[in-house]
């Protein structure tokens, strides 16, 4: 039975990934360490991080494109660290889209189908309904050179999609492409990975694009796996201080344990003593980092006057305040540092220069050991 | 060599009359070049033309009598069809083999990583531009009967033979002469190819001989039929090679051509030139129309070499192609290589190996007029030349990035690309019958400005690249701070491409400095430039002074090229700390 056919004929959910203990150089630089990574079939999963962190070589590892030093990748449980990308039944879109500049749109799809010896009516059908679900239709005939940014991209995802993959590797699909149109594309990609139910790995190093993608991520960096969970989990509860700043903005103090009980972890900064979510537990007595998000800090005149739900954390003065549409983004200071604070739109733009008291919602900061 | 324009819209000045003396210096400009390219390209052409339909070969504008004889000479002598026929068959199996030993060698250099791709290709470099003339020496002491191939056959109990005045001998010479275009165009070609499209293919399950049929070879279509297409028109009206080696038995229709002018039978020959000229335009369009576009040579023939990713393995692919490779550089660097052996033996006559070792020879060479005198000449026609094939090349490309209509840029491009499409032997003729009308033939200016008109094309290529590729932001950027049109364009945009310049200026100085064929014709003094120097002794016999000079030749050319090299790569490693700072 051909591999296009299984699909179909097991219906489920197939392409579980299992990267083991991978270590990439190249020309004597370590680009991979030691990297393990699970991906559940059917599942959305997204490798994040800056460029040169290593996401789009441990990609290529798994499509088979390079070579590597040492570690094993396994394909819904058998062992594919040697056999070649010809053979291991994955779809790829290249971060150019690497398109067929001499063959037309629907030739583009066909051609991994007809690599595999589908003919005929099944060829068509199967072209066909790609072009359907790729809204490309009415561009069949269309030379690559002849779409635009987007539609090119769509061609790459049904050229990819064409031979029921068990992955989908995409390599910053969207990268090339404008703001408005990276939104459109991405819930499409979305949607086609959903319906196809392809287990898809995808590389960005946008936060934005990996939130609204992903089932889970894995965020990246100088060739490690930093962290690995649900967006919205590795957004509020960061376990390094890469990590916090990497997924947008987070201010930081210094900080040091003081007690811990089942409510959280109470840490000390300057004078101030606040609740830390639960989480690493630390030893009482340990210098630590307390990070917490611009939005999960308010402002006031006072100590006094933080408001309910909220502990003072630090004594700044307001160097800069804008209005940045949804929020007021608010600059401050102290001896010790810079700080960044999102307010309501609603509220009044404070004034510079004015001190105030920067109070943090209790348990939503969280505590990073210090390096 | 795309011509990629800037489409800039710039802000004209305001429209002035013809007459208006601040248009005075563009008029004559424009003039100037006008009147070049009517002199020297549409005249001799034109009078090529008219000259093959007149009686004996001469036109007369009072008496206008036209006649179809010479061409119905071309397609009934028995004797001019021999000549054809074996036209023909040279430039097609020269052509078949520059293609077999060319493309595994251009793919072969593509899959090797930076470095070694660079070294390769360098290897091919020095052998193409050292002058033809100098190889042909080379390669006509190999083929001797005293030569290293008759050497290397009795030495394993063969026979003593000779392939000069051979087709064979023929057939060598010219796929030496062909093979590094080939090369050039198809690695181009092939490093041009997007290296993510063949993983995509292999993603999707293609196995290397699907990915070679069905993707890299149409990919390099176009670079493959651009190849063939030059080196077929090349061999098709090639002269020097076909008239040393191939002597009086073997003639081509180039050689005939000269032949025929020398006996001032001007009818047929330029008859022949004619044919060879439509010929040729045949082929460049149905090129074009096939192939979907025509790519020139690599001018720079830079190394790209694969990414970290790609790593070189040795399989069956790079084994096979690795050893053809090894081929084409014997038959590019043998000939190169043999003159310094040649030019140290003792004896009055050349052979090899040498008996003893002198360097008389090389001191002689550089003592006495017998070689002073070309040295001399050949450096001031060069230099003139370089300098007004820069000074052309400028203005024309000037043109063509600020003209409004895209009509004017392809006229222009394509007027500029013209004289280097037509074959040589044609111009040739043509230049040699005006010049004499205009009492140019013979002196410094009159070969001049013909060299000129063979080797701006190339200077204007990489003018034009540059230009377009800078953009006018520049200009247009000190026109904001109140620079004028003209301080504008020296201060900012001719200043800038200095470095861009110096290359057009040595390319076409070296264009020059090769020539043979117009200056063959062009020169009818006693002192010769350098190249038509040492034809002539490959016609009437060797002294030993000829390889030292093609020694030293094939040394400079050396020097230039690793200098080359090295400030290249000074220049992109500081540009490299640049980038890390």
């Amino acid at each position: 039975m051909s591999p296009t056919h299984a699909a179909a004929a097991t219906g489920g959910k197939r392409g579980e990934v299992v990267v083991d203990g991978i270590t990439c150089d190249f020309s004597g630089t370590r680009v991979l360490h030691e990297t393990d990574l699970a991906v559940q079939a059917g599942e959305f999963f997204t490798l994040l991080g800056p460029s040169g962190s290593g996401k789009t070589t441990l990609l290529r590892i798994i499509a088979g494109l390079i070579d590597f030093t040492s570690g094993s990748v396994a394909i819904d449980g058998s062992d594919v660290t040697h056999l070649p990308t010809q053979q291991r039944d994955i779809g790829f879109v290249f971060q150019n889209y690497a398109l067929f500049p001499h063959l037309t749109v629907a030739q583009n799809i066909a051609f991994g189908l007809k690599i595999r010896k589908v003919r005929g009516a099944a060829l068509a059908k199967r072209v066909d309904e790609m072009l359907e679900l790729t809204e490309l239709g009415a561009l069949r005939d269309r030379h690559p050179s002849q779409l635009s940014g987007g539609q090119q991209q769509r061609v790459a995802l049904g050229r990819a999609l064409a031979q029921r993959p068990r992955v989908l590797l995409l390599d910053e699909p969207l990268g090339a492409l404008d703001r408005r149109l990276r939104q459109d594309l991405g819930s499409e990609i979305r949607r086609i990975q959903q319906e196809s139910e392809t287990t898809a790995i995808y590389v960005t190093h946008d936060q934005e694009e990996a939130y609204i993608l992903s089932d889970r991520m894995g965020v990246m960096e100088a060739g490690y796996i930093r962290q690995v969970g649900a967006p919205r989990d590795v957004y509020s509860a960061p376990n390094s201080k890469f990590v916090a700043n990497f997924l947008g903005e987070t201010n930081s103090f210094g900080a040091e344990v003081v007690g811990q009980d089942r409510s959280g972890t109470q840490v000390r900064t300057g004078e101030f003593v606040v609740t830390a979510s639960e989480g690493q537990a630390l030893a009482v007595g340990s210098a630590c980092t307390l990070s917490a998000r611009p939005e999960q800090i308010r402002l006031s005149p006072s100590v006094e006057a933080a408001p309910a739900g909220f502990e003072a954390v630090a004594r700044v003065t307001i160097t800069d305040a804008r209005f940045f549409g949804q929020t007021i983004r608010v600059r401050l200071a102290d001896e010790r540092g810079t700080y960044l604070v999102d307010l309501d739109s609603a509220e009044a733009i404070p004034e510079v220069g004015t001190p105030a008291v920067m109070s943090v919602r209790a348990r939503s900061a969280v505590l990073l050991p210090t390096p | 060599m795309s011509l990629s324009t800037t489409g800039i819209p710039t802000v004209r000045p305001p429209r002035r009359s013809i007459l208006d003396p601040v248009r005075l210096p563009k008029i004559a400009m424009a003039i100037a070049a006008a009147g070049f390219f009517v002199i020297f390209f549409f005249w001799p052409l034109l009078d090529v033309v008219l000259r093959s339909i007149s009686i004996d070969g001469v036109w007369d504008w009072s008496q206008p009598q036209l006649t179809l004889d010479h061409y119905l000479t071309i397609l009934q002598d028995d004797y001019l069809h021999l000549v054809e026929w074996r036209t023909v068959v040279l430039a097609v199996n020269s052509t078949l083999l520059a293609l077999l030993l060319g493309f595994p060698t251009a793919y072969f250099i593509s899959r090797l990583p930076g470095r070694a791709a660079g070294i390769v290709l360098l290897l091919i470099l020095i052998p193409f531009q050292v002058s033809i003339v100098v190889r042909l020496f080379a390669v006509t002491s190999i083929l001797s009967p005293n030569g290293l191939l008759s050497q290397a056959s009795q030495a394993l109990g063969g026979e003593r033979f000779s392939l000069l005045y051979t087709q064979g001998g023929t057939l060598v010479g010219t796929v030496m002469y062909l093979l590094p275009y080939m090369i050039l165009i198809l690695y181009s070609g092939m490093t041009g190819i997007d290296h993510n499209v063949i993983l995509a293919a292999k993603t999707m399950g293609a196995s290397g001989f699907q990915i070679f049929i069905k993707v890299f070879l149409p990919l390099v279509r176009t670079s493959i039929l651009s190849g063939a297409l030059l080196c077929f028109i090349l061999a098709l009206s090639f002269f020097i090679v076909p008239a040393i080696l191939g002597g009086p038995q073997e003639q081509t229709v180039a050689v005939y051509i000269q032949q025929q002018i020398d006996l001032f039978e001007w009818g047929v020959a330029s008859a022949l030139g004619v044919v060879l000229l439509a010929a040729t335009l045949i082929l460049y369009v149905a090129v074009i129309r096939i192939g979907g576009g025509f790519q020139a040579p690599g001018v720079g023939g830079q190394a790209k070499g694969v990414s970290a990713e790609q790593r070189f393995t040795w399989s069956a692919g790079t084994v096979t192609t690795g050893v053809l490779t090894l081929i084409s550089l014997l038959v590019l660097l043998l000939p190169v290589l043999i003159v310094f052996p040649l030019s140290v033996g003792e004896t009055q006559t050349v052979v090899f190996p040498p008996r003893g070792f002198t360097l008389e020879w090389y001191g002689e060479a550089l003592t006495t007029d017998t070689w002073l005198d070309p040295i001399a000449r050949s450096l001031l026609v060069a230099t003139l030349t370089g300098l007004a094939s820069t000074a052309l090349a400028l203005y024309l490309a000037r043109v063509v990035q600020t003209a409004k209509s895209e009509r004017t840029k392809v006229i222009i491009s394509g007027l500029a690309f013209a004289p280097i499409i037509t074959p040589a032997i044609l111009l040739a003729i043509g230049i040699y019958a005006v010049e004499l009308r205009l009492n140019l033939a013979g002196t410094i200016p009159g070969l001049v400005f013909a060299h000129t008109l063979v080797s701006f094309p190339l200077a204007f290529a990489i003018v034009n690249t540059a230009l377009a590729s800078r953009g006018l932001d520049l200009e247009t950027a000190a026109w904001t701070m109140g620079a004028s049109r003209i301080s504008a364009f020296w201060t900012v945009t001719v200043r800038g491409m200095i470095p861009v310049m110096l290359s057009a200026f040595g390319l076409a100085f070296v264009t020059s400095w090769d020539e043979v064929v117009l200056a063959l014709f062009l020169q009818t003094g006693p002192v010769k430039t350098l190249p038509v120097t040492i034809y002539q002794y490959l016609e009437s016999g060797i002294v030993p002074t000829v390889p030292a000079i093609a020694a030293l030749l094939t040394l400079l050319v050396i020097a230039v090229i690793i200098t080359q090299r090295i400030i290249q790569s000074r220049r992109s490693r500081s540009a490299i700390l640049a980038d890390q700072k």
